[in-house]
């Protein structure tokens, strides 16, 4: 189904927080100002890896306006953090590693006084080797970044025997992929204010994508109860996975402590590019084989990630990386390695795809290289290796049954710009032939004006991406629904709003699954002093457990208010059902109103008001199979891309994607994180990195670290969106927040062969050596 | 531009009414004062850590700074652009877009429209390495300063003087023999707008910019001509960005009165004149390739041409390293696009017009 404003009735409507922010009148956590609220600062390392001498804030805390300055002394428990193993000091005790360490933090009265005051703290720092890139930190006399060496984690997968394998191969093609480390880049950089109350707790407004972690991973900073910090993290100002760790909450919630004053912080964008987490940057080699008819035997792999200084969520992505590596083929004979690496640069950590971005890009350009080298139409290699519905997981584990490969690889032929539409020919290098004027590009659409130095091409890529933490990760869900006493259905989550449409989701799945109206309801979200535990906002899940319970909570729910009804109206239960604004007389539902209304209920009731919880776990594989998931969405996209010979420059014309997660709820934020996904994706390939030099960052923000903008994206973007899950499938909608980014690079890199025949194994593609791919670089006035 | 309170205390800001007010509060502060006109650049150099001057002069309330003049001589067509005109007013403006759509587009490429809608084109100028130098320097503009200590209050100054020192030949397309890095002097490493280095400014730290004057041929002298002209500028995106090579070229060309039957908008290569090319970027100031126009000039384009006018630019322009481009791609991709494209309007596909 392809999703358009035209065909998708009423429930195209906009999201209910849609208007707000769009208008700008949404208050953000970082807007909030609460009285005798001082501003915080922190100051990070000078160094990207040094010793630390001494720290001497004296001068500093002189200054006029200057409320606390603190350094490691003045962390109460544990001066650590990390959501897998707290290994990042809140501030550094000997040692800093990258050039966002923490040293101290002061509260003052305004941030220039705070600013001025960092500047007066005296640091003494006795600077150590860099290690600048995984391959110098795995060498022998590589300065040791951690206790135990500078390997974060290992991962890997056998099946077969892949090197003998290959002696049964027709072709071979290797490669070692690079792909560039991405910025979030979110709009509201890291931030908001922590709040001390009058019983000794405190409240912390600050963004994150798991309110109840960063709640127990505060409580071992500050040594307090868990119940004494009230986290309150919605709505963000967008994510992507790069607040899901700790950022700047620590040091808010120590002055606050060490000041009883409410402290903001906000970070500039400066700070936040110098402090925040990025994309692993990965490279990976592999080599695959296949026999004459393009039969895949063979596949080795060997991923090398940068997880920078530390570890955050690094093991996992890597372990995310090795379980994707595969594609959604079946492949008899694997060996994958990776390995996760410390060096100075930054920390690397969760993001949007999760190490499945990486790895696809890689996956991906050895199916296209192969199918060219057997001169096999690249949609038909695809389909002859597909992997089947009942087909075990990459890992070897069980999964839920899917035919997502199958869908979206049948349903993205239908791109009216791929060439099985079109009738156009195959690849069209730009050395083949005298005529190289052709604007009208390979597929048809005709340029208005023909310029010579113009060439269209179009490729395409397949995804599978996992849902959920995965085997072996405690990965809790939940939700409560409940008849409030103003005569409200109130629903909670304990996710949180980071730009994704969580809101909508929930509403729509609310009013569809209860009968209620949009206004009957009150949806609590993103604060833990009123939202159950439902686990993070990660990993695509957030959507598949809203629509789990609340199908678990309805049935008892739902009874227990048509019982109380019926017993305050005195018609018999079967005939009552909920409706919008109250209970409805089944037999009477041409009526103007609800017999009893939400609120008469509420009201009459005044005690025990029908409530109902739901806790379980997100599906996962029985197999024990660390990291492995159960289920599984897919995604299939077509690229076309317009080429500048004279520059290399690459104008992405169209991103066709259809995706199979089953039920679309709410089709505008659907579309929303597809064609949003696609974008960041093709930040991603064509432009975006944050380069290094001796641990430094080569950018420090927007006006060099460039994102897409408008221009940049395609005009046309088709989501097409496969509904239908096999049947018997108990689980409902996949969420779609990663799967929109993950198979546009290799679609993108693709096309750019199409039309020019460069192949690329770097990401972002550079232009340079697009033009540069045919001798002196003059391809675009060879007509001349 | 020295001062600076660390603790935020802003700079008293002027307004003047006129020019000669504005001169005057600048002649008295000397360096610890700075206009402002939409204070888009100052902005950003103030947060890549420029110290903000202690005296601001805002030139927004000056009236006759914000006009656009148009007036006419036997010459021809002449057009006074007031320096505080906005970008964004500039490149929508009816007389610009169709007399001089090089400097509509170059007025274009300037940031995104937010940036437009403050951003002056005089404050464009005035900081030496504007987009639309690029432009204005291919157009032969001439710029308006207001200066008491000069003679007549009121000079002018071909653009070039912006981006030459100032002990230059005054007309650079005559002379013979120019010093390769001619306007070059640039912050290597510059990548972002706010940290560019100063370039040759001004000679006198406080005359200020009134004015962009432009000019063009009367409809008579150009009978049987049409004018060309191309301006692209090249960045890491599409849009909004800072340009890794900007360039631009005008040229005249002759019409073949036997041409065109059937054929719509199509002339035979015919003899090009009045050629300018010039090439600039975020990090080095615009230059005109003059032994490249020295080429063109009076030439009847053929692919033989358009081949030597190639190896002319490449090499005749040596563009620093950037960050993210090296300066063979800068010189490769501004010789393969001002020549693909000046051959492509000039074999007369494009009737009139701009190709960008
Ligand atoms: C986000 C962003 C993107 C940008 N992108 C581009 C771009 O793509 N291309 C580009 O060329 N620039 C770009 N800029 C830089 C800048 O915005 C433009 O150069 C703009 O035209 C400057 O005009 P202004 O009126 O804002 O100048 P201001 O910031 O007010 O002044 C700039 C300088 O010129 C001086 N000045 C201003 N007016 C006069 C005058 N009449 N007489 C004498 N001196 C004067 C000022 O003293 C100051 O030194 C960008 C800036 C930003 C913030």
């Amino acid at each position: 189904m392809l999703i358009r404003p035209e065909t998708m009735g009423d429930t195209w409507r906009p999201r209910p927080d849609g208007p707000a922010k769009v208008t700008g009148s949404l208050p953000y956590l970082t807007d909030l100002v609460f009285p005798n609220m001082l501003i915080g600062k922190v100051l990070r390392s000078a160094y990207p890896h040094a010793e630390l001498e001494s720290i001497d804030t004296d001068e500093a805390k002189r200054l006029p306006g200057v409320h606390a300055i603190l350094t490691h002394e003045d962390v109460p428990r544990m001066n650590r953090f990390g959501i897998v193993m707290p290994d990042q000091p809140v501030f550094c005790e000997d040692r800093v590693r990258f050039v966002g360490d923490a040293i101290c933090a002061v509260a003052a009265d305004t941030a220039e006084i705070a600013t001025q005051a960092l500047r007066l703290v005296k640091v003494v720092y006795r600077p150590l080797p860099v290690v600048t890139n995984p391959e110098a930190a795995l060498t022998e006399d590589a300065p040791r970044l951690h206790p135990n060496g500078n390997v974060l984690h290992r991962a890997g997968y056998r099946r077969g025997k892949a090197q003998d394998a290959m002696a049964d191969c027709s072709v071979i093609v290797e490669e070692t992929y690079e792909t560039p480390r991405q910025m979030h880049a979110y709009l509201e950089t890291e931030g908001g204010v922590v709040v001390p109350e009058e019983d000794g707790s405190i409240t912390v407004y600050m963004g994150t994508q798991h309110g109840y972690r960063d709640r127990q991973q505060l409580a071992r900073i500050l040594a307090m109860p868990e119940h004494a910090i009230r986290i309150v993290s919605s709505p963000m100002g967008g994510s992507f996975g790069g607040k899901d760790e700790l950022n700047v909450q620590p040091y808010a919630a120590l002055l606050a402590l060490a000041t009883g004053r409410p402290v903001k912080i906000h970070q500039t964008r400066a700070e936040s590019v110098r402090s925040a987490l990025k994309r692993h940057p990965m490279q990976i080699h592999m080599r695959t084989g296949a026999d004459a008819n393009g039969h895949i035997l063979a596949h080795q792999v060997s991923i090398v990630a940068d997880t920078g200084a530390y570890a955050t969520l690094g093991p996992a992505v890597l372990d995310f990386a090795v379980e994707h590596a595969t594609g959604p083929y079946r492949i008899p004979n694997l060996e994958i390695e990776g390995v996760s690496v410390f060096t100075n640069n930054g920390v690397s950590g969760e993001f949007r795809g999760f190490g499945g971005n990486q790895v696809t890009f890689a996956v991906e350009g050895q199916v296209e290289r192969l199918a060219a080298k057997l001169g096999i139409d690249p949609w038909e290699m695809r389909r002859r290796n597909l992997r089947h519905a009942e087909d075990l997981g990459p890992l070897g584990q069980r999964i839920a049954p899917t035919d997502g490969a199958a869908q979206v690889l049948e349903a993205i032929r239908r791109s009216p710009v791929w060439p099985a539409q079109t009738g156009a020919a195959g690849p069209v290098g730009v050395g083949s032939g005298a005529d190289v004027g052709s604007g009208s590009g390979a597929t048809g659409e005709g340029l208005p004006l023909g310029l010579p130095w113009k060439r269209r091409g179009v490729g395409m890529a397949l995804a599978m991406h996992g849902s959920g933490l995965g085997f072996g990760r405690p990965d809790p869900a939940g939700g409560r629904l409940s008849l409030m006493p103003n005569g409200k259905v109130e629903v909670a989550f304990g996710f949180e709003e980071v730009g994704q449409g969580l809101l909508a989701v929930i509403e729509q799945l609310a009013t569809s699954e209860l009968g209620c109206a949009p206004e009957d309801l009150c949806i609590r979200i993103g604060d833990t002093a009123v939202v159950p535990v439902s686990g993070s906002t990660t990993a695509s899940r957030a959507t598949n457990v809203v629509y789990q319970a609340i199908r678990r909570m309805k049935p008892s729910w739902q009874a227990e208010m048509v019982a109380a009804a019926a017993r305050l109206t005195g018609l018999p239960a079967e005939r009552l059902r909920l409706g919008p604004g109250g209970v409805w007389d089944s037999e009477r539902m041409g009526a103007d109103r609800p017999v009893l209304s939400y609120r008469s209920l509420a009201q009459q009731r005044s005690q025990h008001l029908p409530t109902a919880e739901a806790h379980f776990s997100f599906p996962t594989t029985p197999d024990a199979v660390t990291g492995g998931h159960y289920l599984y969405t897919f995604g299939a996209v077509v690229a076309q891309v317009e080429v500048d010979l004279l520059t290399g420059s690459i104008e992405v014309r169209r991103l066709d994607q259809a995706i199979a997660a089953g039920p679309v709820i709410h089709p505008m934020g659907y579309a929303g994180q597809i064609e949003g996904g696609g974008s960041m994706a093709l930040g991603f390939t064509l432009m975006e990195d944050v380069p290094m030099t001796e641990g430094f960052y080569e950018v420090g923000n927007f006006d060099s670290y460039l994102i897409p903008t408008i221009a940049d994206v395609p005009r046309t973007v088709d989501v097409d969106a496969i509904e239908q899950l096999l049947p018997g499938d108990p689980f409902g909608p996949r969420g779609v927040g990663e799967i929109g980014t993950v198979a546009v690079a290799p679609a993108i890199a693709a096309a750019v062969h199409n039309a020019c025949g460069y192949v690329a194994h770097r990401l972002p593609i550079s232009p340079k050596e697009i033009v540069q791919s045919w001798g002196d670089g003059t391809a675009g006035i060879g007509h001349l | 531009m020295t001062t600076e309170n660390p603790l935020g205390n802003s700079p008293y800001v002027w307004r003047p009414h006129t020019v000669e007010e504005a001169w005057a509060i600048k002649q008295r502060f000397g360096e610890d004062a700075c206009y402002v006109a939409g204070g888009t650049l100052l902005q950003l150099q103030w947060e890549g850590g420029a110290g903000k001057p202690r005296h601001l002069i805002s030139l927004e309330g000056i009236q006759t700074l914000t006009q656009i003049r148009k007036s006419a001589d036997e010459e021809g067509l002449v057009l006074d652009i007031g320096a505080l005109c906005k970008l964004g007013t500039c490149k929508a403006h009816p007389l610009v877009v169709r007399n001089w759509p090089l400097l509509a587009a170059a007025c274009g490429a300037v940031g995104s429209p937010a940036v437009r809608n403050r951003a002056t084109l005089g404050g464009n100028v005035a900081n030496g390495h504007g987009d639309t130098l690029t432009a204005l320097l291919a157009l032969d503009g001439e710029l308006l300063w207001f200066d008491e200590n000069s003679r007549t209050s009121i000079t002018t100054a071909p653009v070039h003087s912006m981006v030459v020192s100032a002990d230059m030949d005054e007309d650079i397309g005559q002379s013979a023999d120019m010093d390769e890095d001619i306007g070059q002097s640039a912050d290597m490493n510059g990548d972002s707008f706010g940290r560019s280095a100063d370039t040759a400014g001004p000679p006198s730290p406080s005359r200020l910019l009134m004015g962009v004057r432009l000019r063009r041929e009367s409809n008579a002298a150009m009978s049987g001509l049409r004018h060309i002209s191309i301006f692209r500028k090249l960045g890491r995106r599409a849009a909004f960005v800072p340009s890794l090579v900007t360039v631009a070229a005008s040229c005249v060309q002759r019409m073949d009165e036997n041409a065109g039957s059937g054929q719509k908008n199509t002339v035979h290569a015919t003899q090009i004149d009045h050629v300018r090319l010039v090439v600039g970027a975020i990090d080095f100031a615009p230059r005109r390739l003059t032994a490249a126009e020295r080429l063109l000039e009076g030439a009847v384009p053929s692919p033989d041409l358009w081949h030597r006018l190639h190896a002319n630019i490449m090499a005749d322009l040596n563009p620093p390293d950037h960050a993210f481009a090296s300066a063979d791609y800068r010189r490769l991709t501004a010789a393969n696009v001002l020549v693909a494209q000046l051959a492509e309007a000039c074999s007369g596909f494009v009737k009139e017009g701009i190709q960008c």
